[in-house]
C-alpha cells in the first residue's frame, strides 16, 4: 500500500522508529495505552495491574467491569493514578526526537541537517563527541537563547542537554519557574522544591512565592486568620464528581448536573444521559493527570464529541440498530431476513426426515455454493 | 475531509481506527491480509482483503470481506461479513464471521465461549484478521455457523475440500 497517502501523512502522530531498532520499538510500543493505541494520557492503573489512559479505561468499565487485557474483575474504585508511569511517558515523548535522530543519523526527514557528513561511524562518533563537548561545555542558562534564535542544527544537542526539555510544550526550566516535586508531584519554585522535600513534602501554599519563611509565614496566616484561605476559593474545586444513576436520575436532575458544571441542558433525556455521561468521563479523568486541561476546553472537547458522535450517525452508521429501535424498522428486518429463516427451517425438516436413511453424499447437499 | 482533522475533532473511534490503518500499512501481515477504509469520509466501514493461506483448500483464493464498525468502537467489536460469502463452517451463509473473538463480551446465550475468548477493547482488527486466518486453518466446527458445512467439514473432509476449491476457482473467475 501507499505509505504516502494523505490520509496516513495528516495524523499528528510522532514518526516511527525505522524497523529495526526493534530495542527501541518495543520500549516505544510499551508507552502505549492498549485501548486507544496512543501513549499514555493521564495513565492509571486498576487492582491486577494493568494501566491505561485514565479515559480509555474509565469508559471501557463503563461497558464491563472487567480488564481489558486479562479480564479480571475492575471496577471504577480501583483505579489509581500511575504517577511513575506518567513521568516516563512525558519524558520519553521528549526524548523520543533526540533518539530517533541518533538511531539515524544520517537521513532525517522531519529536521532540516547540515550537508551529510562523508561516512554514517564518523558521522556519529562525531555527533558523540560533540554532544558530549555540548553538556560538558553549555551552561543551562545559555541554552534558553539558543532554542529562540531557532538554530536547527543544535536543536537536538540543546534538548538533551538541558535533560530532555522540549520547546514548545515546556519552556526550558529555570529556577524561578515552578517545578514538580518528585515526592510528593507538589507544583512549587524549583529553588524551594530541595527545602520542601528536607522538610518532609508540606503541601506547598499557593500565593507565595517560593522561600522557606514565607511559606511558615503563609502557614501561620493561615491558622490565625481564616480569611487568607477565602483567597484561594476561586480556585475550582477539582473534585470527582459522583455518578448518578442513570435509571433512576429525572431529567431535571440531570439538568441540574449539567448547569453545575455550565453545560448546556438541550435535548431529551438519552441526550441528557449522554452528555452527562461523557462530561463525568471527561471531568474526572482529567483529573489523573498532572496537565489538566482548562474547564473550557474540556467543555470544548465535549462539544466536539457530540459533534462527531452526530456526523457518524448522519452517516448511517449504526443503520442496523437504528432501524431496529423502531416498529416498522423491525418489521422491514424480518420482511428482509424472513426468507433466510425459512429456508433453515426447510433445511432442518428435510434433516430430520432423512436422519434415519442417509448416505454419506447426502448430507452436504443443502449447501449452496454462490 | 479527514485530511484536516486534527486530533481534536475526530471522533475517538475514527482516531483509533486511523491508527490501526497506519499500523496495518506500515506493518501487513506477511502480505496475507490488506485492509483500510474504503471511501475517506468514513471510517467505520473497511475494506479486507484476505488471501487464502497455503496448505489449506483455501490457497490461491482472495477473499473479500467489510468490515462495519460501530461509532463506540473500540468498546465494541466490528462486524465481518465475506463478500461473496465463503463456505467455510464458522461463517453464516451470508457471509458474517462467526468468531469469538468478534462477539461482544455479555452475549453469549450458548455458553460456548470463555469470556477471554471475546471482545475486549485491548483487541484490534489485526488481532481478529489473524484469528481469521488461522480459522482458515482449522475451521473450528464445535460451534459451527453454517451447520451443514460444519457437518460435511467433520463427515466428508475430501468432499468439503473439493467444494472449497471450487468456489475458490469460480471467484477467480477460472
Amino acid at each position: 500500500m501507499d505509505l504516502n497517502h494523505p490520509m496516513l501523512l495528516a495524523s499528528d502522530d510522532p514518526p516511527p522508529f525505522p524497523p529495526n531498532q526493534t530495542q527501541l520499538r518495543r520500549l516505544d510500543r510499551a508507552l502505549y495505552c492498549q485501548i486507544c493505541k496512543e501513549p499514555f494520557q493521564g495513565p492509571v492503573s486498576i487492582a491486577c495491574g494493568h494501566s491505561f489512559c485514565s479515559q480509555c479505561i474509565r469508559s471501557s468499565l463503563e461497558s464491563l467491569k472487567k480488564c481489558p487485557v486479562c479480564n479480571e474483575t475492575a471496577g471504577e474504585g480501583s483505579i489509581r493514578r500511575n504517577r511513575a508511569l506518567e513521568e516516563i511517558v512525558d519524558s520519553w515523548e521528549d526524548a523520543r526526537a533526540v533518539m530517533i535522530n541518533l538511531s539515524q543519523p544520517q537521513a532525517s526527514s522531519s529536521r532540516k541537517r547540515p550537508p551529510p557528513q562523508p561516512t554514517t561511524s564518523s558521522a556519529s562518533n562525531d555527533k558523540v563527541k560533540r554532544l558530549r563537548r555540548d553538556e560538558a561545555g553549555s551552561s543551562r542558562s545559555q541554552s534558553p537563547a539558543k532554542r529562540s534564535s531557532g538554530a536547527d542544527e543544535d536543536e537536538a544537542i540543546d534538548i538533551s542537554s538541558s535533560g530532555g526539555v522540549e520547546d514548545e510544550d515546556e519552556p526550558v526550566l529555570t529556577e524561578n519557574d515552578e517545578g514538580e516535586c518528585p515526592i510528593c508531584s507538589a507544583r512549587l519554585a524549583i529553588a524551594a522544591i530541595p527545602l520542601h522535600i528536607e522538610r518532609g513534602c508540606p503541601p506547598p501554599k499557593k500565593q507565595v512565592n517560593g522561600s522557606g519563611s514565607g511559606n511558615q509565614k503563609a502557614d501561620w496566616k493561615k491558622v490565625f486568620g481564616g480569611v487568607s484561605t477565602a483567597k484561594n476559593k476561586d480556585k475550582e474545586p477539582m473534585k470527582r464528581i459522583t455518578k448518578p444513576n442513570y435509571h433512576l436520575a429525572t431529567p431535571a436532575e440531570l439538568k441540574a448536573i449539567l448547569s453545575a458544571h455550565s453545560l448546556p441542558i438541550t435535548g431529551d433525556k438519552p441526550a441528557l444521559e449522554a452528555r452527562v455521561q461523557e462530561w463525568i468521563l471527561l471531568y474526572n479523568s482529567n483529573l489523573d493527570t498532572s496537565h489538566p486541561k482548562s474547564l473550557p476546553a474540556l467543555r470544548a472537547r465535549l462539544n466536539e464529541i457530540e459533534a462527531s458522535r452526530k456526523r457518524d450517525k448522519e452517516k448511517g452508521k449504526d443503520a442496523l440498530g437504528e432501524q431496529l429501535t423502531t416498529k416498522e424498522g423491525v418489521a422491514k428486518y424480518v420482511k428482509e431476513r424472513g426468507g433466510e429463516f425459512e429456508r433453515l427451517r426447510k433445511e432442518v425438516l428435510a434433516r430430520d426426515s432423512q436422519a434415519l436413511a442417509r448416505a454419506k453424499g447426502q448430507a452436504g447437499k443443502p449447501i449452496e455454493i454462490e | 475531509m479527514f485530511a484536516n482533522n486534527t486530533r481534536a475533532q475526530s471522533s475517538t473511534a475514527a482516531r483509533r481506527l486511523m491508527k490501526e490503518y497506519r499500523d496495518l500499512t506500515a506493518d501487513p501481515l506477511q502480505d496475507m491480509i490488506t485492509a483500510g477504509p474504503i471511501s475517506e469520509d468514513n471510517m467505520l466501514e473497511w475494506e479486507a482483503l484476505v488471501q487464502g493461506p497455503e496448505g489449506t483448500p483455501y490457497e490461491g483464493g482472495i477473499f473479500a470481506a467489510k468490515l462495519r464498525f460501530p461509532s463506540d468502537y473500540p468498546l465494541n467489536p466490528f462486524k465481518m461479513t465475506f463478500d461473496p460469502p465463503l463456505l467455510h463452517p464458522n461463517i453464516y451463509p451470508n457471509g458474517d464471521v462467526c468468531i469469538s473473538i468478534l462477539h461482544a463480551p455479555g452475549d453469549d446465550p450458548m455458553r460456548y465461549e470463555t469470556a477471554s475468548e471475546r471482545w475486549s477493547p485491548v483487541q484490534s482488527v489485526r488481532s481478529v484478521l489473524l484469528s481469521v486466518l488461522s480459522l482458515m486453518h482449522a475451521p473450528n466446527s464445535d460451534s459451527p455457523a453454517d451447520v451443514e458445512c460444519a457437518k460435511l467439514y467433520r463427515d466428508d473432509k475430501p468432499e468439503f475440500e473439493r467444494r472449497v476449491r471450487a468456489q475458490v476457482k469460480s471467484l477467480l473467475g477460472i
